[in-house]
């Protein structure tokens, strides 16, 4: 023990002298090399280039031991008094220093080379600011272009899923512009406002879909079509999501759920460049569930009968009362979702530029379709353009980016899927012998049946972005980013009367169709000012700003019934009537001062301290103002001359760690107000106005507290770059939709939730270079994010609506269900723990804690580069419990198709089966029991997947040298592993998964 | 606002001296910009009004009166669409059958499938509170107002009051025993309590008899709205569960006595036009020349029926002579099968002008009520006069000295055949008189006598632990 604690102190005294060292060390510096001025100074001038010849604008040059030096000029020349026997350093954020001794030159030209570390694209785009990826102090992550090109995926969303450590992604239905729902380091609040802000090319982008649950809802899950798919992948340079304090504060209030900041492409200095792009590629649905087939369904079925006393079956058993074929066997799956989905995608890009102007467009155009049976089809088409100019002095500049999207995607009006996982195997055919539906004398409904429904949908979305910038002299900037961003959605579902059974005797009098108009412009103007000094070892940034933002939505849903002919539909002033069902319009205003202070020490040391003050229409007066900040810091250690030598293994190695308050005013405009809202409904003549909400005046803002401290380590000159991170996010005075009992007349009220809610966890990232010799080259990329998260107070929980749902010490993502021990072997009916011992089963049983959080979640990647080819394979994975099929299920024995596994059912007196018995649904005890098993354990179970979720292999063709062309081969979700028996893991029932897809492209370049 | 340099400007002496006036020049320059807390404040949208506002105006509180009969007739509780009690709870007793998929929500009314979770019932239970919140806030609006006039407010407020009263009470009829909610304040409303059944009708009866104060003896405009004699009907029908039959008779009498406002229609096939003359209170389709929702719930014009038909066991009731059947009925036939709806409504189109309303009260209720109290106590002659005024239209013989039993019989008989899938009275009737295990056990296989009650909504039972026990067989 007492050994333990001399060593423990000696260790400790030991890291205090190396820290007083470094710190001597430096100081020290400066005071021991005097500068004698002598009379051989001499005048030295030169230019500074990088490794392509471009003029470097503010490179630093230092007479190395001095505090002298100059920056370079707009055209990277410098000039500066020196001695001959100086040493002279020059450097440049991104690029390797490069020291060069004097030796009575009198021109010097400095020609710094792109760090060409691992690190990836070396400079971090921090929104306000951008950093080096060495010297940040934040937690933020980066997926480049080079990625995000090898995914054939219509979605940025989709190009960053399982790439990112502490990004949770997960895509919702696997139709085109399906919704995505992405949580940065887990769940911060319960209902809604989880989602990330979203910045493209610095304007907000938002998030809310424009979407009515009454159109869209029945197609896409939630009615919530993600808005980002208007945006080409292949025009986005980077998506770097920011995600601690340091990172984030700066975006105060819309900081809390993290940042995702989206840049496109730009033009690059050098020859005009025209790229063309083709692709090709082909998608199923890769597995589908088991499902009883014909002879099993129909025992299952007649012993369900007669479990429940039946000796004849009703009239309306078609499956089993003679009505329909007993020998006929169709998969329905197969059948309404086994189609293939084509996907063919065309892009043309020109891009060039020199010293003062760079420009780019990029223009493409796609079209998919989906698997379901029928002529669907998604189309998209898009065009970007920018312009960056520099004057020649370098002093002013302008920077304009444009993007307009176009997307066009015609789905039939409802997901089969529901309808695939429940027909009864022999349920009639669908089309008669003169091709028309068939609707088997009004036996069945059927599927296609809704497919004579369409949905349609456009989104235009139009975002403009223009930064003005003056630079009076290299450490000072003024500069003002304006951005526009116009988005429109126009939505319609019809139903026209051909959907329903021709028994109802309907014709197009009964014909509908609904239409959503949803628009938001939103613009925003900052203002901001950033100096920089330095001072010997001392750099010093300065950043301050303003924003100032407003956002107007409208949203205008009509419903139109009745037509003279179904040709018609699309007519509104053709329907017999008319009704204006919604008519909104939301005004957001939103003003910020923000600020950052960075300094560095001898590149050693780094405190980056930000702070924002918010104000938001969307907060009741006397409350629409808070202050949010954070502090980061980071120490290079290996910098230190005496720790570096210490750990000659590591190449790099830096502790960093940030703490600071984020907040969150994702809550919906005039959550605060008492009004009543025009309903759209109309009785006597006149329109009716119903309450909007319940309303409280009093909440505030909700306040997010982050901590974080990270370690980067890098190793054999950063050939092993790893990243270990760990964070600690409490929120306190969560903003959320509290539940209420529908006696209250609503389902929640908006509210300051009185609890404490952690979000921890922990991150690794590495990158190695395996292999690297001229013709070879072969690179891992891995991430892994293990999270938890946890009730931590809630004052007054057993009191509260939500005694229920949450239970202190654990995660918000529980959900109680009943304790399932199995199938009793007397009366075959599922069993459950009784948790009050009270004798009976009720609500109260449901006790059992299912967690569905996951373990761990991460991505493996590697690349191998081999002269011409590539090739690129990334595995996703995520080690979860989740409901497996039966969790909501029918009862087995309805007249409903089950998962192959039910068939291992009760059968008499005695027998063990995992299943209960059948019943028709005439057996209460029967009913009942299944009802609580399908909220139970036992349909809970191991979710966790490993997938391979993109191939890609590329060859370069071998050309004359003026054209450079490229054939490639790309896969998405070729193969998974799941522990789930039978079912996919991800996605929501009654919606298709992922397809597979395989693609085909060829590139080629002038 | 506090000017950001304060805290944020470094306080370095220069390297560039001239840059700090230009700095203060450009935050002076902003200033004007960010000195203020205009600019987060923005304008109510254009399609909202707020809650003070609606009600300082006769115009717009009468909208949100409007939405409330809107509401009340295209969801819920009593609807004409097929989620409404006149389908579910006919499917529930023995007047329909359903043909329709087996796994719609309709089928676990029809085969006494309901569970806990079920979401219909969950929905009956949500948009009935949502209602009864409307009504709560329209009610505290209209007393708070002072831009009402006296007489529209006391209007405003006896209609209120009724919609209450009623929605309370087709609530207790399917779940017994429910909170009565009297306040719009959700932190009293998520806490509330079930009210014993005597209590409740009390309750109901204070609402009501304020109600009948304050409401107008004419009826409103093509009956839209409901008067004086609607409360009558909705106490009447409270009267028959209490066995309160003296108020009933009284009630039925003061209504019945206004023979120049409802007139008895002789004609089977003009009781459910728009201008029936018996009609008390009525729906008005959302727009001229939509007819009712019944009308499509019901019809259909091809076999096997796609959703619900009339039971053959209902069917077998009419006696050959009974014109109703003719009349009320509809029936299709296809080779050796027949299949019959309800066809009191005719219209399942739109027509130009509306045809049809959706009536929810009328003058036959009003005569068999009376005639069960009459015969409840005693006065059988007087029963009977009011049950042949029944028969008589029916195409029936006029019935002359029953006793009391068969009297009674002969009444429920015919409130069978007449109110027929009218918003769930033939199951009331079966429940109040203690017929349903009786009637309902031989024709149903998923019967039990716990059915006499639906479940309170499981998720209900969980946010709001006050509420207490499931009912039982749940």
């Amino acid at each position: 023990m007492k050994n333990n604690h001399v060593t423990a102190c000696i260790t400790g005294l030991l890291l205090l002298l190396s820290w007083a060292n470094s710190l001597a060390h430096i100081h020290a510096a400066p005071k021991t090399v005097p500068i004698p001025i002598t009379l051989q100074s001499l005048t030295v001038t030169g230019k500074v280039t990088d490794d392509m010849g471009r003029p470097i604008y503010g490179a630093h040059i230092l007479i190395q031991g001095t505090q002298r030096g100059a920056f370079s000029g707009p055209t990277g020349s410098y000039t500066l008094e020196v001695t001959p026997s100086d040493i002279l350093e020059c450097s440049y954020l991104g690029h390797v220093t490069q020291t060069i001794t004097v030796a009575g030159r009198t021109t010097i030209d400095f020609t710094l080379e792109t760090e060409t570390t691992l690190l990836e694209g070396v400079e971090l785009n921090a929104g306000y600011y951008s950093v080096s990826q060495k010297e940040r102090t934040g937690n933020i992550v980066k997926v480049n272009a080079k990625e995000i090109d090898k995914q054939p995926v219509s979605n940025p969303l989709a190009t960053i899923q399982g790439r990112m450590s502490g990004v949770d992604i997960s895509q919702n239905s696997g139709i085109p512009g399906g919704g995505y729902i992405i949580r940065i380091r887990g769940q911060n609040s319960i209902n809604a406002g989880n989602d990330p802000l979203y910045i493209v090319d610095g304007v907000p982008f938002g998030s809310s879909s424009l979407g009515s649950a009454i159109v869209s809802g029945s197609i896409i899950p939630l009615g919530n079509p993600n808005p980002l798919s208007v945006l080409a992948p292949e025009e986005i340079q980077s998506i770097e999501v920011l995600k601690d304090a340091d990172a984030t504060a700066i975006y105060g209030s819309r900081g809390a759920n993290g940042v995702v900041l989206i840049t496109t492409k730009k033009g690059q200095v050098g020859k005009t460049r025209l790229s063309v792009d083709l692709t090709s590629g082909l998608g199923h649905i890769a597995k589908f569930p088991k499902l009883m087939d014909t002879p099993t369904y129909l025992e299952m079925r007649r012993e369900a009968f007669t479990n429940d006393g039946f000796s004849d079956y009703p009239f309306y058993a078609y499956d089993i009362n003679g009505t329909w074929d007993p020998d006929k066997y169709t998969d329905w799956q197969e059948e309404l979702l086994g189609e293939t989905a084509y996907r063919h995608s065309a892009r043309l890009s020109f891009s060039g530029g020199n010293a003062t102007t760079r420009f780019r467009m990029g223009a493409g155009h796609q079209q998919e379709t989906t698997v379901f049976v029928g002529d669907s089809k998604y189309k998209k088409t898009d065009l970007q353009a920018s312009v960056n100019h520099r004057s020649e002095d370098g002093k002013l500049g302008l920077d304009l980016s444009m993007g307009y999207g176009y997307e066009d995607n015609k789905l039939p009006g409802f997901d089969l899927s529901g309808q695939a996982r429940n027909l009864p195997p022999n349920a009639p055919t669908l089309y008669d012998a003169e091709g028309a539906l068939n609707w088997e004398n009004g036996t069945w409904t059927n599927p296609l049946s809704l497919l004579e429904s369409d949905y349609l949908s456009d989104r235009y979305s139009l975002l403009a972005n223009l930064v003005l910038s003056y630079r009076p002299t290299p450490a000072l900037e003024f500069k003002t980013n304006i951005g526009y961003n116009d988005m429109r959605l126009e939505e319609s579902r019809t139903s026209p009367h051909t959907m329903f059974n021709p028994a109802f005797g309907l014709d197009s009098r009964s014909s509908s169709i609904f239409f959503n108009n949803g628009g938001v412009r939103s613009w925003i103007v900052e203002p901001q000012i950033g100096w920089e000094m330095t001072y010997g070892n001392l750099a010093l940034k300065v950043l301050a700003g303003a924003t100032f933002q407003g956002e107007v939505t409208t949203r205008l849903t009509q419903l139109g019934v009745g037509y003279s002919s179904n040709a018609l539909l699309y007519d509104l002033s053709a329907a017999s009537y008319h009704s204006v069902l919604s008519d909104t319009r939301t005004e957001y205003r939103y003003q910020a001062l923000f600020g950052r202070i960075n300094l560095s020490f001898g590149d050693i040391y780094h405190l980056n301290i930000t702070g924002r003050r918010d104000g938001s229409s969307r907060f009741g007066p006397g409350r629409r103002f808070a202050d949010f900040w954070a502090l980061g810091g980071a120490w290079i250690f290996t910098r230190n001359r005496s720790i570096g030598e210490a750990l000659p293994f590591l190449s790099f190695g830096k502790l960093r760690g940030s703490y600071g308050t984020t907040g969150n005013d994702q809550i919906g405009d005039y959550q605060y107000l008492d009004t009543y809202s025009v309903s759209g409904n109309n009785y006597n003549g006149i329109t009716g106005l119903r309450p909007s909400r319940l309303f409280n005046p009093d909440f505030g803002w909700e306040e997010n507290r982050k901590s974080e401290l990270a370690l980067e380590l890098g190793f054999l000159r950063d050939r092993i770059y790893l990243t270990g991170s760990w964070y600690d996010n409490r929120s306190t005075n969560q903003l959320t939709g509290i539940p209420l009992p529908a006696t209250t007349g609503f389902t929640s009220i908006q509210s300051n939730l009185a609890a404490k809610v952690a979000n921890t966890g922990w991150e690794f990232e590495l990158k190695t270079v395996n292999l690297d010799k001229e013709n070879i080259r072969w690179t891992t990329r891995a991430n892994l994010s293990i999270p938890n998260n946890e009730l931590l107070e809630f004052p007054g929980l057993e009191t509260s609506t939500l005694a229920d749902t949450y239970v202190i010490g654990q995660p918000l993502s529980i959900k109680k269900l009943y304790h399932s021990q199995g199938v009793d072997p007397q009366t075959g009916y599922h069993n459950f723990l009784d948790y009050d011992d009270n004798g009976i089963i009720d609500v109260n049983d449901r006790q059992w804690i299912a967690d569905t959080t996951p373990a761990f979640h991460g991505g493996l990647g590697n690349t191998l580069t081999l002269g011409p080819w590539e090739m690129d394979l990334f595995f996703q994975f995520r080690k979860q419990d989740g409901f497996g099929m039966q969790y909501g299920g029918i009862q087995p024995g309805s007249m409903v198709n089950q998962p192959i596994e039910v068939g291992d059912r009760w059968q008499e007196i005695g027998s063990n089966a995992p299943q209960q018995r059948y019943s028709a649904g005439f057996d209460p005890n029967a009913s009942i029991a299944f009802d609580r098993y399908r909220n139970s354990s036992g349909t809970f179970t191991d979710t966790s997947f490993f997938r391979l979720r993109t191939v890609s292999v590329s060859y370069d063709i071998p050309s004359g040298s003026t054209m450079d062309c490229q054939v490639y081969l790309q896969g998405h979700n070729l193969w998974t592993w799941t522990a789930l028996d039978n079912g996919t893991p991800e996605g929501i029932s009654g919606f298709i998964p992922q397809p597979r897809m395989l693609t085909l492209g060829l590139r080629l370049g002038l | 606002m506090k000017n950001i340099s304060n805290d944020k400007g470094p306080r370095k002496s220069g390297v560039h001296h001239g840059i700090w006036a230009k700095l203060t020049l450009l935050l002076i320059a902003f200033a004007p910009l960010i000195s203020c807390e205009d600019f987060v404040e923005v304008d109510l949208p254009k399609s909202q009004l707020t809650g003070a506002a609606v009600f300082e105006d006769r115009a717009t509180a009468t909208a949100a009166l409007m939405d409330i009969y809107a509401q009340l007739r295209d969801d819920g509780l009593l609807t004409g669409g097929s989620s409404g009690m006149g389908n579910l709870m006919g499917l529930y007793a023995d007047e329909l059958d359903f043909y329709g998929d087996p796994t719609q929500p309709q089928a676990l009314f029809h085969n006494h499938g309901i569970l806990p979770s079920d979401a219909t019932v969950a929905s009956y239970w949500a948009t009935s509170y949502n209602l009864i919140y409307a009504t709560n806030a329209f009610l505290e609006g209209v007393r708070n107002s002072e831009g009402i006039s006296e007489q529209d407010g006391q209007t405003f407020e006896g209609e209120g009051l009724f919609i209450r009263a009623l929605l309370h009470y087709q609530l207790s009829t399917l779940f017994g025993e429910i909170p009565y909610i009297r306040t719009s304040d959700h932190r009293a409303n998520a806490k509330v309590t079930r009210m014993a059944l005597s209590e409740l009708s009390t309750a109901l009866m204070e609402d009501l008899e304020m109600a009948k104060e304050l409401l107008m003896e004419e009826p409103s405009l093509e009956r839209t709205r409901p008067n004086r004699d609607a409360v009558r009907i909705l106490m009447a029908r409270i009267h028959l569960e209490t066995g309160t039959w003296e108020r009933i008779v009284s009630e039925m009498d003061a209504l019945l006595d206004k023979s120049a406002t409802y007139i008895w229609e002789g004609d089977l096939s003009r009781v459910f036009q728009r201008a029936a003359t018996g009609t008390i209170w009525q729906f008005k389709p959302r727009n001229e020349g939509n007819n009712t929702l019944e009308a499509g719930t019901f019809i259909f014009t091809v076999g096997p029926p796609p959703a619900s038909a009339l039971s053959p066991y209902f069917l077998e009731s009419f006696t050959p002579d009974d014109l109703r059947q003719a009349h009320w009925t509809g029936t299709v036939d296809q080779g050796n099968d027949s299949w019959s709806h309800p066809n009191k409504y005719k219209y399942n189109v739109d027509t130009g002008i509306s045809l049809e309303f959706s009536i929810l009260m009328r003058l036959a209720e009003a005569y068999l009520m009376r005639a069960e109290a009459l015969a409840q106590l005693g006065n059988l002659e007087g029963a009977l006069s009011d049950l042949n005024r029944i028969r008589q239209r029916a195409g029936l013989s006029n019935l002359d000295s029953l006793d009391k039993d068969s009297l009674l019989e002969a009444i429920w008989e015919q409130r069978r055949l007449e109110l027929f899938t009218e918003f769930g009275l033939r199951w009331n009737d079966l429940r109040r008189t203690g017929r349903a295990a009786e009637t309902l056990g031989p024709i149903k296989p998923g019967w039990k006598d716990t059915d006499i009650r639906l479940p309170i909504p499981e998720a209900e039972l969980i946010i709001n632990p006050d509420l207490g026990e499931q009912n039982p067989g749940y």
